[in-house]
């Protein structure tokens, strides 16, 4: 499965009415969900698997019965589809947002670019922006985190 | 706000697989692709609806640019929703949509000019600028919806500092109005959506090289603060130019592609 397929993957799960993704290609295996704080995320795993995929490489085996942390949930806003991130709305132009400023849900925070396509990068819940974590310009993949909420 | 007069006129326009454009004729508007977005933002928006305006006060090109209208030229914005917009994959509508733009209006050039598009989808006469599509995209309620905005200098090119532009006028023979090239467009777009339901991309991508600028073009490529300089290597199957540069192969997902003069 090359990088253009998962890309087609992760835009076919991004307008779709579905939370998870899973297909199989030559013994590589994709799983991709949709998250709560960040719209779609996309993991890798090596097929087959004889015990579940532990999250990082080289993590040590946990005890079935050990309680699991609960995950961190970062913030975030992320990009709704593959592209280039603008954040300003023009060349020039003052930028949608900047660090600590408060948004809205549905407050457009910057534009994601590909062949012409523009795509309004919206706030999907109220905060202030912490951090913006990508640069002006940077080809992103849909799912980036781009910026965080405090 | 865009101004939405009273009363706008509606035509419909069958469709190749049964149902129809509804292509509604306003007077004047500020833009008609503003329209289409009021409409999604406040749930009303509907699939197969085409917004023309005889007149638009406050047109947008992409990224900020103004889109001028003197009067007598095509402004018209397609609504795409739900499984409408999800036919085809977000990438390829830009050539979907120049296809059917450039279609449209070879339907009305006089034999003895050139028309060409340039990546992705403007369309040039005669080497110069005369029509140009800006699509948005973004999802409402959880469901996808596009917005193809397009505008053709038909009657009229209007001046922007910088830029050589030019209208269908100036080729002589009949001039069409906006609505009825509108239906033609509709008609064509109609077609090349037929084609890649029946064929996929790379039918569109065939065609699109048969009527783009050649391989083997020497094309500059301004993305940002980077700029590329290379000759035109084709589309990759996503729609990416491909350009060959002294540094080696480079694929262009954004950028404003300027073309040297050609003999």
């Amino acid at each position: 499965m090359d990088i253009a397929q998962i890309k087609r993957l992760i835009d076919l799960l991004a307008h779709a009415p579905i939370a998870e993704l899973e297909a199989e290609e030559g013994g590589r295996k994709i799983r991709i969900t949709r998250g709560a704080a960040q719209p779609v995320t996309a993991a890798a795993v090596r097929a087959p698997a004889t015990r579940p995929v532990d999250a990082g490489a080289g993590a040590s085996p946990r005890p079935q019965s050990a309680p699991m942390p609960e995950p961190v949930q970062e913030r975030v806003i992320a990009a709704p589809s593959y592209g280039v991130l603008h954040l300003s709305p023009a060349p020039g132009a003052p930028p949608y947002v900047t660090v600590g400023q408060e948004v809205k849900p549905g407050q457009e925070v910057g534009l994601v670019e590909a062949m012409k396509v523009f795509n309004a990068v919206k706030s999907t819940q109220a905060g202030q922006i912490a951090a913006i974590l990508v640069e002006d310009g940077t080809e992103v993949e849909a799912g980036t985190p781009l910026f965080r909420l405090a | 706000m865009t101004h939405i007069p009273a009363r706008p006129s509606i035509r419909s326009i069958p469709r190749m697989g049964g149902g129809a454009w509804l292509l509604e004729v306003h007077d004047r508007l500020g833009s008609t692709s503003d329209l289409c977005r009021e409409r999604l933002d406040a749930g009303q928006g509907a699939n197969g609806v085409a917004i023309l305006a005889l007149k638009q006060t406050a047109g947008r090109g992409s990224r900020g640019r103004e889109w001028s209208d003197p009067g007598g030229n095509l402004a018209l914005s397609v609504m795409l929703m739900g499984q409408g917009a999800d036919d085809v994959p977000v990438g390829l509508w830009p050539f979907i949509a120049g296809l059917a733009l450039y279609d449209a209006v070879a339907d009305f050039l006089p034999a003895g000019h050139r028309l060409e598009l340039k990546w992705p989808n403007d369309l040039l006469l005669d080497g110069r600028k005369m029509a140009g599509i800006l699509i948005e995209t973004g999802s409402a309620g959880g469901i996808a919806w596009q917005v193809i905005g397009m505008g053709a200098n038909l009657r009229c090119a209007p001046v922007i500092a910088g830029r050589d532009v030019a209208c269908l006028a100036e080729c002589g023979g009949d001039v069409p109005t906006a609505p009825d090239m509108a239906q033609v467009l509709l008609r064509r777009l109609d077609g090349w959506l037929a084609c890649h339901a029946a064929q996929g991309f790379g039918a569109i991508r065939t065609a699109w090289l048969e009527r783009g600028h050649p391989v083997g073009t020497k094309i500059d490529v301004k993305a940002g603060n980077r700029q590329f300089s290379g000759t035109f290597a084709g589309l990759a199957d996503d729609g990416i130019l491909l350009l060959h540069t002294a540094s080696g192969p480079v694929r262009v997902v954004t950028g404003e592609v300027l073309l040297a003069p050609r003999g």
